[in-house]
C-alpha cells in the first residue's frame, strides 16, 4: 500500500512538474496567466496522434515533433495575440481564455468531439519492491524529469536563459542592459508551450486525447504553480511533489473528488496567507 | 449619448424585450428565458469588473443560489418567492464573509483565487451527496409560482424573468450611480488619496462583491426553477468564462454590455446547431477578433466616443 502510494506520487509529480514548468515560465517572463496552457497540452497530444498514428512515424521521433508543433503554435500566438496585452493583467487573462476556446474549437473542427485512438508504444509492468509500475508511465515520468532538468540547464547555463531570468526579475532593467523583450517573450512562449506539448504527447498514449483534456491539465498546472509561487521554478518543483503526495494519499484513502477539493483548498489558503507561494517572490 | 439617442436605445431595448411575446413561439420563449438567466450572471460578473477584480467564482455563486433555492423549495417546502429571497441572502452572506478575506488579494492572484474557489464550490456539490445529490444533481425542483399565479408556462416565466432583469438593472444602476459608485470611482482614480480621506475601501468593495453574488444567486434560482433539474457542472468556471465573454462582446465599460453580450451569444449555438462541429471555432475566432480590434465591445460601438 505504502509502496504503491510512493509510486503513484512520484509518477504523477513528474508529469505535474512538466505541466507547471511551462505555465510558470511564461508567467515569470511575460506576467501573462496563460489560461490556454491546457490547450497546448492538448495540441501536443493531437500532434502525436497525427505524426505517430496517421503518418506512421515511430514514437521516439513523434514525441519531439509533437512538442515542436505545440511550441510553434505558441510562438505564433505570442506574436499575434499575447504581445498586445503585455502589462494588461485582466486583458491578457481574458484573451488567453478566448484563445483556449479557439484552439479547442479548431481541434474539434478537424478531429471531431471524440478522442482518436492512439497506439500504445510501450506496454507491460515492472515490479519494484512490492509495487507494480506500468512501464509506459515510468517512461513518461522519466522523460518528464529529463525535460525539467534540461529546462533548468537552459535557464542557468545559456545566454537566452540568462536573458529570460533577467526579464523575469525586472523587465525595465533588463531592457536598459540591452536585452530585448521581443526576443525573450517568443522564446519563453516557445519553451513553455513545447513543454506543455511534451506533457500532452507523453500522456496521450496512456490516457488518450480529447478536445477538452486541457481543462484537467490546466487545473493541475494551476494548483502547482500557485502553491509554488507564480513564476518560481524551484517552487513549482516542490509543489508538484506536494500535489502528487496530496493527490495520491487522499485518492487512495478517500476519493479523487476529495483530493481535488483538498488541492483547491490548499490553493486558496496559500493565496490568502502567503500570496507569493512556497518559494515565490511577492 | 444625447437624449434622442437614449430614447432610441430605450425603445430598441423595449422592442427586443417584448419581441418574444409577439413571436409567441415556445422555442423563442425558451431562448429568451436563457438570455435573461445567463444575462443576469453576466451582470453579476460585470459588478466584480467594476471593482477592478476579475472574479471567476461567479458561476459558483450562481450554483449556491440554484442549490439553495432548490433545496429550500423542494425539501423545506418554502414557496418559490421565499426560496428565491433565501437563496439571494445565503449567497450574499457567503460572499460578504469570504470577501472580508479574499478581496485583500488583488490582480492576477484574485483571479486565480476565485478560479480555485469556483472549482471548490462545484466540487463541494459533487462530494457531498447529501444534500447536494453528487454528480447527479437535484431533480424534481418545484416550478416557479407567485402565490396562486403559476409561472410554469413559458410566457409567464419569461414575463417574470424580464421583470427580474429590469429590477436588477435598476438596483445595479442605483448602486453604481449612488454613493458606492462614487466611492468606487474615487478608489479607481486615486486610491491612496481616497483612503486618506477615510474611505474604508474594503467595506465598499465587499458590498459590491456581495451584491454581485446576490445577482448571480438570482440567476441560479431562476435557472433551477425553470429547468426543474440542476447538476454541478452547470456552475463551473466554464459558466463564468461564458459570462465573461458576454461582457467582452457587449462592452466591459457599459452596464448594458453584459446583456447585449447575452443577447448575441445565447442564441448563437441554437442558430449554428447544423454546424455544431465548427461552432466553437467560429465562436473563439470572433472573440479573439473582438478582443484585438474592438476592445470596448459592440456596446462601446453603440455608445460612440462618450465615456460610459
Amino acid at each position: 500500500m505504502f509502496q504503491q502510494f510512493l509510486v503513484i506520487m512520484a509518477l504523477s509529480a513528474a508529469i505535474y512538474m512538466l505541466l507547471a514548468l511551462g505555465f510558470t515560465l511564461i508567467f515569470g517572463v511575460m506576467r501573462v496567466v496563460n489560461f490556454a496552457h491546457g490547450e497546448f497540452v492538448m495540441l501536443g497530444a493531437y500532434a502525436l496522434y497525427v505524426v505517430q498514428d496517421v503518418l506512421g512515424v515511430g514514437y521516439a521521433a513523434a514525441l519531439p515533433l509533437a512538442a515542436l508543433v505545440a511550441g510553434l503554435v505558441g510562438v505564433v500566438c505570442e506574436r499575434l495575440v499575447f504581445r498586445r496585452f503585455v502589462g494588461d493583467e485582466i486583458g491578457s487573462m481574458i484573451v488567453a481564455l478566448a484563445l483556449a476556446v479557439t484552439l479547442k474549437g479548431a481541434v474539434t473542427a478537424v478531429f471531431g468531439t471524440d478522442g482518436p485512438s492512439i497506439a500504445r508504444p510501450i506496454s507491460g509492468v515492472v515490479t519494484l519492491g512490492g509495487a507494480v509500475i506500468p512501464k509506459d508511465q515510468l517512461f513518461a515520468a522519466a522523460v518528464a524529469l529529463v525535460l525539467v532538468a534540461l529546462t533548468h540547464r537552459l535557464l542557468v547555463a545559456t545566454r537566452l536563459g540568462l536573458a529570460m531570468r533577467a526579464v523575469a526579475q525586472d523587465a525595465e532593467a533588463a531592457r536598459l542592459q540591452g536585452m530585448r523583450p521581443w526576443t525573450t517573450y517568443p522564446a519563453a512562449f516557445a519553451v513553455g508551450c513545447a513543454l506543455a506539448g511534451f506533457a500532452g504527447a507523453l500522456t496521450a498514449p496512456i490516457y488518450g486525447a480529447a478536445p477538452d483534456m486541457g481543462d484537467a491539465a490546466l487545473m493541475k498546472a494551476f494548483v502547482v504553480v500557485v502553491l509554488g509561487g507564480l513564476g518560481s521554478i524551484p517552487g513549482a518543483l516542490i509543489a508538484a511533489l506536494l500535489l502528487g503526495a496530496l493527490d495520491a494519499g487522499i485518492s487512495i484513502l478517500f476519493d479523487p473528488t476529495l483530493a481535488a477539493l483538498a488541492s483547491f483548498g490548499a490553493v486558496i489558503a496559500v493565496l490568502l496567507f502567503r500570496p507569493s507561494g512556497i518559494l515565490g517572490r511577492a | 449619448m444625447g437624449r434622442a439617442a437614449t430614447a432610441v436605445a430605450a425603445l430598441a431595448a423595449a422592442a427586443i424585450a417584448l419581441a418574444p411575446f409577439l413571436a409567441g413561439d415556445g422555442f423563442v420563449y425558451h431562448v429568451a428565458i436563457l438570455v435573461a438567466i445567463e444575462g443576469l450572471l453576466a451582470v453579476s460578473l460585470h459588478l466584480t469588473l467594476r471593482i477592478g477584480q476579475l472574479s471567476l467564482a461567479q458561476g459558483g455563486f450562481m450554483g449556491i443560489g440554484a442549490y439553495a433555492s432548490a433545496l429550500l423549495a423542494r425539501d423545506a417546502g418554502l414557496p418559490f418567492p421565499l426560496a428565491l429571497v433565501g437563496a439571494v441572502v445565503i449567497a450574499a452572506a457567503i460572499a460578504a464573509a469570504l470577501g472580508t478575506v479574499i478581496l485583500r488579494v488583488r490582480g492576477v492572484q484574485f483571479a486565480l483565487l476565485t478560479f480555485g474557489l469556483g472549482e471548490a464550490i462545484v466540487l463541494i456539490f459533487v462530494e457531498f451527496v447529501v444534500p447536494f445529490g453528487g454528480n447527479n444533481g437535484l431533480m424534481g425542483i418545484p416550478p416557479a409560482s407567485l402565490g396562486p399565479l403559476s409561472l410554469q408556462a413559458r410566457p409567464a416565466f419569461y414575463g417574470f424573468a424580464l421583470a427580474v432583469v429590469f429590477l436588477v438593472l435598476l438596483a445595479v444602476r442605483g448602486l453604481l450611480a449612488g454613493t458606492p459608485g462614487m466611492v468606487l470611482r474615487s478608489l479607481a482614480d486615486n486610491e491612496p488619496l481616497s483612503r486618506s480621506l477615510g474611505t474604508d475601501e474594503l467595506a465598499w468593495r465587499r458590498l459590491v462583491f456581495a451584491a454581485s453574488a446576490a445577482v448571480a444567486a438570482i440567476s441560479g434560482s431562476l435557472y433551477a426553477h425553470y429547468l426543474g433539474y440542476i447538476s454541478p457542472e452547470a456552475f463551473n468556471v466554464g459558466a463564468t468564462v461564458k459570462a465573461l465573454i458576454m461582457n467582452v462582446v457587449g462592452g466591459v465599460g457599459l452596464l448594458a454590455g453584459p446583456l447585449i453580450g447575452a443577447l448575441i451569444l445565447v442564441p448563437l449555438p441554437e442558430l449554428f446547431r447544423a454546424s455544431v462541429r465548427y461552432q466553437q471555432l467560429l465562436y473563439g475566432l470572433s472573440l479573439l477578433a473582438l478582443m484585438l480590434f474592438l476592445p470596448r465591445g459592440l456596446g462601446g460601438l453603440l455608445a460612440g466616443r462618450s465615456r460610459p
